[in-house]
């Protein structure tokens, strides 16, 4: 599903040139759950706005489902990222003005959702996640955990392929934490892809495979689990 | 130290100092220009001591024009005229002295005659002279020192001989130039004795309408008392009898005070103004100042969330609320006089080119140089008015929260800074609607269906040599090719001067007078209603009339063709009615006026010519004029550019008022694009959230401009309504005027919603093609 060949990234201001990737071969089959681990500033966000076409490589080839995206147009990029990828924030980046409902509801309105099929989706979802007696309440107003839940929410209303996560238990206290890995999980056992940002051994423990990053480049990869074996 | 750390935060917020700068030096520029002007126009006439007791007399019936014989009358009857004087306006001609002539040097001058109290009731400095003698005597005259200079140089000038129109008269005085600020001018003046020498009866006397009586009454006199009492003057109650009849229960007299005359746009002969303009602009420059305040107040809170942490990290260290207040009324202050300072170079560079550009006067500051001071206090004013808002709405938020710089101000002084934004589109949306109205109502004018044909026709001025070979000279022309037709009158349409006074049969009538020869009616396609147009290269209609519709009417004749009517020395025929046209301005509405059929006028051709190479053509007539009379130089206009000219005041003032219009809309746009980034300054975590999951670039400039869009309609709603009352009361003034249109208000609406939304996009795409991951790391 996501296959990098050679992938850089280099960051330029005015005075330095700063690699933050640096010859990445990543393979992610479908399916999988995989964890990318390493110490700060070694390159995991880079590596996974790429991955999420949220930004391009400077150098190198990225696959997605066998089409190569990596030098795509920021409009082909946004057109291919709607509906096929979702994101999960350690901040969670929920919009302060939108109540829960409306949130969740943002990329279906993207993808030009009718109003009714919007709401069957949205409630359902809502539903799963637990937090729809509070679908009218404004981020502020919920804890840390329920707000990583309408997160999760907004990241999979739309049935994506593939989920990123970004240290999405970063901000939580462990029980918080706990649910939320509980959630991708799920949601990978029924067949989404999952690729996580994490410090946590604990959180890397879900995963099938731990990809070690290291000055931006892969140092070692482990495999946890096999693909389809039951996992915790 | 203080000062040091206001200047050190100036530079630190670049673009909204930028910003507020900008739309500061637009409106005090503005504001300038416009506290100049009005001020200038407001100082006409202003100068003389007697202006309380100074009126101008005028009827209804025929504005400012009598007879110079209500002098004598006024004086005897009515004890309440200090002093009473008569002027005439000569207008251009030409002005020389035996001397000069010799060499063939001519002068055109300005010329007016005067009675002998003139430098006793106005107070233009005479310095040569005496004050009671100068225009006493026949043949006399007094000129101004430019005119004194040009015509004797360095030599004196007293008892000197000048030929006005080769008539000679003896230098009696010396005065100052008319100031700028006088609503008349003229370069020499002519005793009025020179008229009266000439022991005209009194029915001539009575019956030529073209002076001018000015009235100084005595203390405490009221000038309406004392029009009523004239009409009741024994002398005069047999002559106004027909008006009297006429009118009712109306006064034929009133008058005019002096400090008012300058705004009596009715008077031809003067210099005046609108002051439904003056009253405009000074709502303009008020305008101006409330959207430049607006502005500032706009552009400072929106830099509240930064300037509030940096503020509390002062006060952490032991600094209090009041001093950071303070600190940001001082940045308001500096702000404000830098402005201010910027705006007056600018000022300094443009303001002659603004004064051609509109063909206005008075934005130098010539002398007023008080009004330096003025500006500095406004400046200072400005600066702290608009500085205490933001000063306790950015020190606002307690001190734990304003160091954490998180979101204490999210959605406060939103509402104010929308509705400050409204009030400036309802502002740009009212100005755009009444210039696009002003520009109607000019097109209107100049496409309006006059009643005669004046497409294509060119004239000139002709001299007495012309004249005298009128007929030779015509056919001469008429060999050229694309010359059509000819006719000779003493008027071109829209100049008609003449007005004629008469009694027939007991009633008294008064009516325009026109001149013309026997092809003029044929010429104009002037339609004939009753009776017949003059008989064409025939001498037997001379000193026949023809009357127009509405002469006819007011004065109630049952048989007009079975009438003779009085002309000079003469009586004759009314061969004819002519349908109404319009043959004088369309401000006002038609009034009576009689064709007078002679050959004795001719000193205007006008031609009808094929569409052609006009600047050839203007070149071959006027050679072809030259052969005739190699001494004078001719002009050759179109008609059309004439009859133009008539609007040219409203042409000039409605151009100014567009100018300043788009100049408020600079400053709403302006204040639309400060707040559009700072929007999209505070939205970016929203646009980042909003990207990610999605939404393309074009939907999120959609989504910046839909809030704007709201805001603009209800502008909108509230401007339509103010404007549509506003021009209803301009267009009150004219006799002849187009209809108030929806389309007008409607254009206005959209135009306004382009501009806005063609700025608002122009940055807020910039937001919005912000890679979303530079967006989401700031948080």
């Amino acid at each position: 599903m996501i296959k990098t060949e050679k992938l850089t990234k280099i960051f330029r201001t005015e005075e330095i040139e700063t690699s933050a990737l640096n010859n990445v071969n990543l393979h992610v089959e479908k399916g999988e759950f995989v964890a990318i681990m390493g110490p700060s500033g070694c390159g995991k966000s880079t590596l996974l706005n790429i991955v999420g076409l949220l930004d391009n490589p400077s150098g190198g080839n990225y696959y997605f489902d066998g089409q190569e995206v990596g030098h795509l147009k920021e409009k082909n990029r946004t057109q291919l990222r709607k509906g096929n990828i979702g994101f999960v924030f350690q901040s969670f980046n929920l919009i302060d003005e939108l109540n829960v409902y409306e949130n969740v509801e943002l990329p279906l309105i993207y993808l030009k959702y009718k109003a009714k099929e919007r709401k069957q989706m949205v409630e359902s979802v809502l539903e799963r996640m637990k937090i729809s007696h509070r679908r009218k309440h404004f981020p502020q107003q919920l804890s840390g955990g329920q707000q990583q839940r309408v997160a999760i929410a907004r990241a999979v209303v739309a049935n994506p392929k593939l989920i990123l996560a970004d240290e999405p238990t970063g901000n939580l206290d462990s029980k918080n934490g706990l649910e939320v890995m509980n959630l991708l999980t799920e949601l990978n056992k029924e067949g989404t892809t999952i690729v996580m940002v994490t410090h946590s051994l604990h959180d890397s423990e879900f995963a099938h495979r731990v990809v070690n990053l290291f000055d931006g480049a892969v140092l070692t990869e482990e495999v946890k689990k096999q693909l389809g074996e039951v996992l915790v | 130290m203080f000062i040091k750390r206001l200047f050190k935060s100036i530079l630190k917020y670049k673009t909204s100092s930028i910003l507020t700068l900008l739309s500061l030096v637009i409106s005090f520029l503005g504001i300038i220009i416009l506290s100049l002007y009005v001020s200038y126009e407001k100082s006409f006439d202003q100068f003389h001591e007697n202006k309380d007791n100074i009126y101008v007399l005028k009827t209804r019936m025929y504005d400012y024009n009598l007879p110079e014989v209500l002098k004598e009358v006024i004086d005897k009857n009515l004890p309440e005229v200090e002093k009473s004087l008569v002027l005439k306006f000569y207008g251009e001609n030409r002005v020389t002295t035996p001397q000069l002539k010799a060499t063939k040097t001519f002068f055109d001058a300005q010329s007016m005659m005067a009675s002998a109290d003139f430098f006793n009731v106005f107070s233009f400095k005479l310095l040569q002279g005496e004050k009671d003698k100068v225009l006493k005597n026949p043949n006399t005259a007094v000129i101004t020192q430019t005119l004194a200079t040009k015509l004797y140089g360095d030599k004196p000038a007293i008892g000197e001989i000048m030929t006005i129109n080769a008539k000679e008269f003896t230098i009696t005085g010396i005065m100052e130039d008319f100031p700028q600020t006088s609503s008349f001018s003229t370069d020499c003046l002519t005793s009025y004795a020179t008229y009266t020498q000439k022991n005209l009866s009194l029915e001539d006397r009575y019956s030529e309408w073209s002076f001018q009586i000015v009235l100084q009454l005595k203390d405490n006199v009221d000038g309406n008392d004392v029009a009523r009492k004239i009409e009741t003057i024994p002398d005069l109650v047999e002559t106004f009898k027909y008006f009297k009849s006429k009118y009712g229960d109306e006064d034929i007299f009133v008058v005019k005070s002096y400090n008012d005359l300058h705004y009596d746009i009715s008077n031809t002969y003067i210099k005046t103004v609108n002051p439904i303009i003056l009253k405009v602009l000074v709502i303009l420059a008020i305008v101006l100042a409330v959207m430049g305040m607006v502005n500032f107040i706009n552009f400072s809170t929106s830099q509240a969330p930064l300037r509030s942490k940096a503020l509390s990290v002062t006060r952490v260290l032991g600094s209090n609320r009041f001093s950071s207040m303070l600190q940001i009324i001082a940045e308001a202050l500096t702000i404000s006089l830098i402005a201010l300072m910027i705006s007056l170079a600018i000022y300094y560079e443009v303001y002659s080119g603004i004064e051609s550009l509109f063909n206005i006067e008075g934005l130098a500051l010539n002398g007023r140089y008080y009004f330096i001071f003025i500006f500095i206090a406004f400046a200072i004013v400005f600066g702290i008015v608009s500085g205490i808002y933001p000063a306790r709405y950015i020190s606002s938020p307690p001190l734990s929260q304003a160091i954490k710089g998180t979101g204490y101000f999210k959605g406060k002084g939103k509402l104010l800074r929308n509705v400050l934004v409204t009030l400036q589109f309802v502002f740009t949306i009212a100005l755009l609607s009444s210039s696009l109205m002003i520009e109607k109502q000019l097109n209107f004018w100049n496409k309006f269906d006059l009643g005669l044909d004046k497409e294509n026709v060119v004239f000139l001025h002709t001299t007495s040599k012309i004249e005298n070979h009128a007929e030779a000279f015509a056919q001469e022309l008429l060999k050229d090719t694309a010359i059509v037709d000819y006719t000779y009158t003493q008027f071109i349409p829209g100049q008609v001067a003449m007005g004629w006074g008469r009694e027939i049969n007991g009633q008294y009538v008064q009516l325009k007078a026109w001149p013309v020869d026997d092809r003029f009616i044929d010429f104009f396609n002037i339609e004939i209603d009753e009776g017949r147009a003059f008989q064409k290269e025939s001498e037997a209609d001379i000193n026949s009339f023809i009357f127009n519709r509405k002469a006819i009417n007011d004065f109630g004749w049952t048989n007009p063709l079975e009438m003779n009517y009085p002309g000079f020395d003469f009586e004759g025929p009314i061969v004819g009615i002519a349908k109404d046209f319009h043959f004088s301005s369309l401000k006002e509405d038609i009034q009576p006026m009689l064709f007078w059929r002679t050959d004795t006028r001719k000193n205007e051709l006008l031609l009808r010519v094929k569409p052609a190479n006009y600047t050839q053509l203007f070149n071959r007539i006027k050679a072809k004029a030259k052969e005739f009379d190699p001494e004078n130089n001719f002009e050759v206009q179109f008609l059309d550019d004439s009859l133009n000219e008539l609007y040219a005041k409203e042409k000039n003032t409605a151009r100014f008022i567009e100018f300043v219009s788009l100049w408020c809309m600079l400053l709403a746009i302006t204040g639309v694009l400060g707040l559009v980034v700072f929007i999209s300054r505070d939205r970016v975590k929203e646009i980042g959230i909003r990207k990610v999951n999605g939404a393309q670039t074009a939907e999120v400039v959609f989504l910046i401009n839909k809030d704007f869009i709201k805001w603009i309609a209800i502008a909108f709603i509230i401007a339509t309504p103010i404007a549509w009352i506003a021009l209803n009361n301009w267009l009150q003034d004219f006799a002849y005027k187009t209809e108030m249109s929806w389309w007008i208000f409607a254009l206005s609406g959209v135009i306004s919603l382009l501009i806005a939304m063609i700025t608002i996009t122009w940055q807020s795409w910039r937001a919005a093609t912000r890679n979303p991951v530079e967006a989401l790391r700031y948080e």
